[in-house]
């Protein structure tokens, strides 16, 4: 035992071979959960406060690998308000990416899978007759008799009625789902049209081998149904010239390697609001561009969240970022949030160790330092996660209690919480308050 | 473009002037030549001294520049055989009827496209949508499976499967003919019929290869990112599959075929030997075997011509299948 202690990545052929074992059978299962058949009923629930979009309530988003089990997202909970920016910031491989891709059930299948918990997400569905297809509503006119009745055409069919796009308008649900339950084949009509997402790289991200039209055109005639080429394309233009692209016309024919990665970059986010979407996704939007195109990516995002009256999940490791969009950041270590609040809390009043050290390792332009802070030590190993607090052999301020349980959220204030053991007390002052 | 494709043909030219050379010296070094073999036994057979023989095939020989086996002599028999070649005559084949080997390859050539061609279509019916669906199923019970029987079809020679296709099908089961093109009833039928047998070894043989390739094609597309990019629109997986992964598995793919052209005319050696079909790759092989030095010599040179053909093919394919591809820039 003390042997294997010592050598971590050391497995035996054995326990290799259980660990294979138990991957499949859990893959398999998960994959058979994915691909059910279910009624919208089975995954629908009820969102906790009414004001959020999105609640992520102890989402657990596991990687079945062949050396173990990748804890990538461990019990991660945390909440979008409709209309704001949320900003998720954490170091590379800390979950913050799988915790987005979660959300667009896009983990990669079928290693990784969403384990437990659930995000609620009051999404606005397709009303659905008892064969399961979609119900139009019908244009409608007034008789001779003053009665109201359908509109027939020529040939004597219902005439449907037309959205503002030119595609067939059909009765809308409300309805909250649970993302973590819902089958893929139910989740498609929820990608792309009510949450979309735009990447990390702009130079991969989009297909090489079709033009920017083409791949703009398959998201408007994939969700609008009844809308004519033409009026797809008129369509798709706008966006572009949203986005601030200059020549929307041209670059509509031109293929990806005909643009640089800013430009490409606002093409993935015209792509991302071609339906109006009530929440986008931005995964690093701007880490692979540089400063200048950084800064008009972000003014972009921001105007086109006013323009669509919707909310941004930004995902992000660059602290001056989130300071500059963000209305709430959420602080991710290690697969678990560790600290959350108003930008205001999270900036201004600082409380986990970590978020210390990632706000004292930021260069700043005042200020002489000789050296930059660099907090010291490495993430843990993710498989075998260690049942302490995960930050605490780095932690400066480590105390004997950090030795016992993962610490629980202390609230702070009513807008921020923090899990550790340095604010055990406050927590306790709170209550009595 | 028609800049590139010219300059293209024009270092085509050189490197099947190269080629022709090397050919003619090879072909030339064999040890034995037809008309040689013929006439020593013939007029042997007639009781003519043996010099005297040798001084008239010496002149015969010298008719066709084949009479001097020394260095300086092989080059004049090239330049020879060159002279002609460019005026479009690759000489005459001694062994089938002294007639024009353009003529003999262009007789026999279509039988061996004909199969060749019907082989490569079952072969990519068969192995591009399996290969895919191994890639998207990888590590799955198919995956297994298809890997399993493209590696028995990759390790197989085709003389040992046609011989026990001859075996099974034909001499213990009798289902199907072989041996030739025809059994006596004649008509399109009876020769599809004698085809069945050597088609699919050339199927079972080729099919690994392609698929095999496919897969990993595919494998590596279904990992980028622009294939996220796709599922996150709301794509189904089906048009995700068959809209974005398999436009750019095509890519490698597309170039892949060009590269058949050679076999696709240029006959299978060993399985139209084994099935005693009359296509190109065995009257081929029947000229090298008897020392027919110009059948050998416009074989060969056919499949070099072709084979130019095939990389130009396959550079162009390259650039009309990918649009970040621009030729001549």
């Amino acid at each position: 035992m003390a042997d294997n202690k010592d050598k971590k990545h050391y497995i035996s052929r054995a326990e290799s071979r259980q660990i294979a074992r138990e991957n499949s059978k859990a893959i398999r299962r998960f994959e058979k959960q994915k691909k059910r058949r279910a009624k919208p009923d089975d995954y629908t629930t009820q969102m906790k406060d009414d004001n959020n979009i999105i609640e992520f309530d102890d989402l657990h988003t596991y990687f079945f690998s062949d050396a173990g089990t990748v804890k990538a997202v461990n019990g991660v909970s945390f909440s979008i308000p409709a209309g704001s920016t949320v900003g998720v910031v954490g170091e590379s491989g800390c979950g913050k990416s799988v915790t987005s891709l979660s959300l667009m059930q896009l983990v990669q299948a079928p290693s990784g899978q969403i384990v437990s918990g659930s995000i609620r997400f009051k999404a606005s569905l397709f009303k659905r007759d008892e064969r399961g297809r979609k119900i139009p509503v019908y244009e409608t006119e007034i008789g001779a008799d003053g009665v109201e009745r359908v509109k027939l055409n020529a040939k004597g069919k219902k005439i449907i009625k037309k959205n503002s796009l030119g595609g067939n308008l059909y009765e809308m649900e409300d309805r909250v789902v649970d993302i973590a339950k819902m089958p893929t084949e139910a989740m498609r009509s929820i990608r792309g049209r009510e949450i979309s997402m735009i990447f990390q790289e702009p130079m991969t991200s989009l297909n090489p081998v079709f033009t920017i039209g083409n791949q703009l055109d398959e998201v408007g005639l994939l969700h609008i149904e009844g809308i004519s080429k033409k009026q797809v394309k008129a369509h798709s233009i706008d966006m572009l010239k949203l986005v601030g692209i200059a020549d929307p016309e041209g670059v509509y024919k031109k293929y990806p390697h005909e643009l640089s990665g800013g430009m490409r970059q606002r093409v993935m986010i015209a792509i991302a609001l071609l339906c109006n979407p009530k929440l986008i996704i931005a995964d690093e939007p701007t880490t692979a561009l540089d400063v200048t195109i950084q800064a008009q990516i972000l003014d972009l995002l921001r105007e086109i969240k006013h323009k669509i009256n919707g909310s941004i999940m930004l995902i992000t490791h660059d602290l001056g970022v989130v300071a500059e969009m963000a209305d709430y950041v959420v602080v991710m270590y290690a697969g678990r949030v560790i600290e959350m609040g108003t930008a205001e809390d999270i900036f201004d009043n600082p409380l986990h160790p970590y978020t210390i050290g990632l706000q004292k390792s930021k260069p700043t332009v005042d200020g002489e330092v000789d050296k930059l802070y660099c907090i010291p030590g490495f993430v843990p190993n993710p498989i075998n996660m260690p049942n302490y607090c995960y930050f605490r052999d780095r932690c400066e301020m480590c105390k004997e209690k950090c030795a016992g349980e993962y610490p629980d959220y202390v609230q702070v204030s009513p807008t921020h919480k923090v899990a550790c053991y340095l604010y055990g007390e406050k927590k306790e002052v709170g209550d009595g308050e | 473009m028609v800049k590139y494709i010219i300059k293209r043909v024009l270092l085509a030219i050189l490197i099947l002037f190269g080629v022709s050379i090397i050919l003619y010296v090879l072909i030339r070094c064999m040890p034995s030549n037809y008309i040689a073999d013929q006439y020593l036994l013939t007029r042997s057979a007639a009781g003519v001294p043996l010099e005297q023989i040798e001084q008239e095939l010496h002149d015969i020989l010298a008719g066709y520049g084949l009479e001097d086996d020394s260095f300086l002599g092989i080059l004049r028999g090239y330049f020879m055989w060159l002279g002609k070649f460019v005026k479009g005559d690759m000489g005459i084949s001694f062994k089938y009827q002294n007639a024009p080997v353009q003529d003999v390859i262009a007789q026999y050539m279509w039988l061996s496209f004909g199969i060749s061609f019907v082989a490569l279509i079952l072969e990519m019916l068969i192995a591009i949508p399996l290969g895919i669906k191994c890639a998207v199923n990888q590590y799955g019970k198919l995956d297994y499976i298809a890997t399993v029987l493209c590696m028995v079809g990759i390790a197989f020679p085709s003389f040992f499967l046609g011989n026990l296709f001859i075996k099974w099908f034909a001499v213990d089961l009798g289902w199907f003919e072989t041996g030739g093109l025809t059994s006596g009833v004649g008509g399109f039928a009876d020769t599809l019929w004698h085809l069945v047998l050597p088609m699919s070894v050339m199927v079972i043989l080729s099919i690994g290869g392609l698929m095999r390739y496919t897969r990993t094609n595919t494998l590596e597309v279904l990992n980028a990112d622009y294939i996220r990019t796709a599922r996150a629109k709301g794509l189904s997986e089906r048009k995700v599959i068959y809209k974005h992964v398999f436009r750019n598995t095509m890519i490698p793919l597309v170039t892949q075929l060009s590269f058949t052209l050679p076999t696709l005319f240029g006959g299978a050696m060993i399985t139209e030997q084994v099935f005693g079909l009359p296509g190109i790759g065995q009257i081929a092989y029947n000229g090298l075997l008897a020392g027919d030095v110009f059948l050998a010599m416009g074989y060969n040179m056919f499949l070099a011509v072709l084979t130019v053909i095939g990389v130009l093919l396959a550079d162009i394919m390259y650039a009309v299948v990918d649009p970040r591809i621009k030729l001549g820039a």
